[in-house]
């Protein structure tokens, strides 16, 4: 399968996303009630040092009960902190995860932007879009939109708008009790509405966070310290090498 | 007097990867001359691909001169028709989109096809055919083709299908400029015809009932 090329610069980066918005859809071809089957929740993190970002995917299920084995991957990228650019980061490892990874998941879940995004094109819309597949972003920072805080009880939640079209874009929900506000938008052929309801589902109760999501970011950060523990050994050891 | 007989000039194109080359097969019944195989021979490389990233407009004349021999050759042997197999839009220096050949090639290509179909008593039909895809099916098609180095930068594929949906206007402009002044015995005004081949049977049957009326 050839590779997606992925830009380090990020004006280019920026218009390919502005490019790649036209093919973002905010409704799944089987409409409303949807249920997906067998989800992949990634979790992403990059090392400064190594300049190696790295995706790790935990498949879970529509109760959000999530599987003990995980994959990962990771590769050399090149790109710096951009707010509104993370796909360009981490893409790359997400895509080398992703090509390996069976055809037969129905969901992916980002801790990431979707649409609630400048270019209406974060993180999870863009993988979205590469690999044809419903997303989610679900982000304990809001990067994009106007919202009311939502009530302070579980479970309340209140729509991000668009600052110009109005548009839906996204929620600010609490999921449970004394938690802050999380982040729900649709990356890819999800809309809004659907996007927070699945993601309620797959939440336990009094919960702050998605737990196959978070697990499955803790696991890319550990991947992301014992690169660099093995990198600082390899240094290590190059000095006593005289 | 008895309608003079037809030929058939078709131009057919699309982007890299839409299916271009499964719909020719299905009107094989007609010869076919591929403009990228003529810029790589005035071009001298190994591979097509590698025209994506050179210069190749500097060939367009030459490129024209030879899809006029091969329109000749076809009408002088009396047959049927011919089709141009090409790219309403390529890149250029692997950088833009630009025409696949410029307007005023174009312009000359048809000028010479209607005058040589006048000069053998035929009625020169042109059947430009624009195929396309969706965007998504174009980068998952890309992504599975091994047998040719794509440009996967995924924005490409957007870029690829509008420029060439643009340009299929621009090569019927022309077509249709050329033959203007000219009466309905020796030309009949040039028809564009946009195929979706999203699902390939159906696709084929459109791409043959745009031939089949047009030749017995």
């Amino acid at each position: 399968m050839n590779p997606f090329v992925w830009t380090n610069d990020p004006d280019v980066a920026k218009k390919e996303q502005t490019a790649l918005r036209k093919l973002v859809a905010t409704e799944h071809p089987d409409g409303e009630g949807w249920q997906f089957k067998k989800g992949l929740a990634i979790g992403t993190a990059y090392d400064e040092n190594t300049r190696r970002a790295v995706a790790v995917a935990l498949e879970f299920d529509p109760s959000g009960r999530y599987s003990r084995i995980s994959r990962s991957a990771d590769v050399e990228v090149d790109f710096p902190y951009v707010p509104g650019l993370l796909a360009f980061r981490v893409g790359p490892a997400i895509c080398k995860l992703l090509d390996e990874q069976d055809d037969d998941y129905d969901l992916l879940l980002f801790d990431g932007q979707g649409i609630a995004h400048p270019r209406g094109i974060g993180l999870a819309s863009h993988i979205g879009v590469l690999y044809g597949k419903p997303s989610i972003g679900v982000t304990r920072n809001r990067l994009f939109g106007e919202a009311l805080e939502p009530p302070i009880q579980a479970n309340a939640a209140s729509p991000i708008y668009h600052p110009s079209s109005r548009e839906i874009v996204g929620y600010s929900w609490v999921p449970g009790e004394s938690t802050p506000a999380i982040f729900v938008s649709p990356g890819n052929l999800i809309d809004p509405k659907e996007a927070l309801q699945l993601v309620r589902g797959i939440t336990r109760p009094n919960s702050s966070f998605p737990t196959c999501l978070a697990r499955a970011h803790g696991m890319a950060n550990t991947a992301r310290r014992q690169m660099l523990r093995k990198r600082d050994k390899q240094d290590n050891l190059g000095e006593h090498d005289d | 007097m008895p309608p003079a007989r037809e030929f058939v000039l078709g131009v057919v194109g699309g982007a890299s990867g839409v299916g271009k080359t499964t719909l020719l097969n299905a009107v094989s019944w007609l010869d076919r001359v591929n403009t990228g195989d003529l810029f790589k021979r005035h071009m001298s490389l190994a591979s097509r691909d590698d025209i994506r990233t050179l210069n190749w407009a500097a060939f367009e004349g030459a490129v024209r001169e030879d899809l006029e021999t091969a329109v000749r050759e076809k009408a002088v042997r009396g047959m049927r028709g011919i089709l141009i197999d090409t790219h309403f839009a390529a890149k250029l220096n692997g950088d833009a989109y630009r025409i696949g050949l410029d307007r005023a090639e174009i312009f000359s290509l048809a000028s010479s096809a209607v005058r040589l179909a006048s000069d053998y008593g035929v009625r020169l039909q042109t059947l430009i055919v624009h195929v396309t895809a969706e965007p998504a099916q174009l980068l998952t098609r890309r992504r599975l083709d091994e047998s040719r180095k794509r440009e996967l930068v995924p924005s490409d594929c957007v870029q690829a299908l509008s420029r060439n949906e643009q340009c299929s206007g621009q090569y019927l402009y022309e077509f249709a400029r050329a033959v203007r002044g000219y009466g309905p015995d020796e030309a009949s005004p040039p028809r564009l015809t946009h195929i979706m081949n999203s699902d390939l049977d159906r696709a084929v049957g459109e791409m043959k009932s745009v031939f089949l009326g047009q030749v017995q």
